[in-house]
């Protein structure tokens, strides 16, 4: 731990926080009772997991063109990770039966909206 | 303790990670949780391959994780819309 300068201490501690946060989702997709909270376990992983863990790849090689190449491929996740997971909740909302899911609030059913 | 060693542990985290994702595939009691763990699996793939990138000096491998982080969404995408029109109801119940 001696021999590391600024810039590898930073993208050390930046590919952790991500590979905690991707461990701690995977942890939860296994272990979490139904499907609309293993879905909420997985956004985890999709937002700051992997977003912290292209910003230290960023910080690691330091150079414009790569700098550039990761933040569009991190907004690119960020623009995409939502919109797939609601057409997922939906999909799973629309087959599935709702006795299985720990629903508190069911407005889709409620409002007829099914 | 070194950097690449370092980085070398966050890799083999990263995998067992992996691993419990793929687990989930395997269990998993209807294909929405499938598909929700093969969506994980993607973010995965592109997470291993910033850190390839960084443990081999390889940058040129951005250009393939941006290529699988489209193609997860597409195929997350194409299993939600194909799910929703296929209006199959004999799948496993989810209360396990």
């Amino acid at each position: 731990m001696t021999e590391m300068t600024i810039q590898e201490m930073a993208t050390a501690l930046l590919a952790t926080v991500g590979v905690l946060f991707m461990l701690i989702s995977a942890i939860g997709l296994l272990r979490l009772p139904d499907i609309f909270s293993r879905m909420h376990a997985a956004g985890k992983a999709s937002t700051i997991g992997v977003g912290c863990l292209l910003l230290s790849a960023g910080v690691y090689f330091w150079d414009i063109n790569l700098f550039w190449r990761m933040i569009l491929l991190i907004v690119l996740i960020f623009a995409t990770s939502p919109i797939a997971t609601s057409a997922m909740a939906r999909a799973a909302y629309r087959t599935g039966t709702p006795k299985g899911l720990h629903l508190q609030i069911d407005e889709m059913g409620d409002k007829g909206l099914n | 303790m070194s950097f690449d060693l370092w980085l070398m542990v966050l890799m083999t985290i990263l995998g067992i990670s992996l691993l419990l994702c793929f687990i989930r595939l395997y269990l998993g009691p209807n294909p929405p949780n499938r598909t929700v763990a093969f969506d994980t699996i993607a973010i995965h793939a592109v997470g291993i391959m910033a850190l390839y990138t960084m443990i081999y000096d390889a940058p040129a491998l951005f250009d393939a994780a941006i290529i699988v982080a489209v193609l997860g969404f597409v195929g997350t995408m194409m299993f939600a819309r194909y799910m929703e029109r296929a209006n199959l109801q004999d799948w496993e119940r989810d209360d396990e």
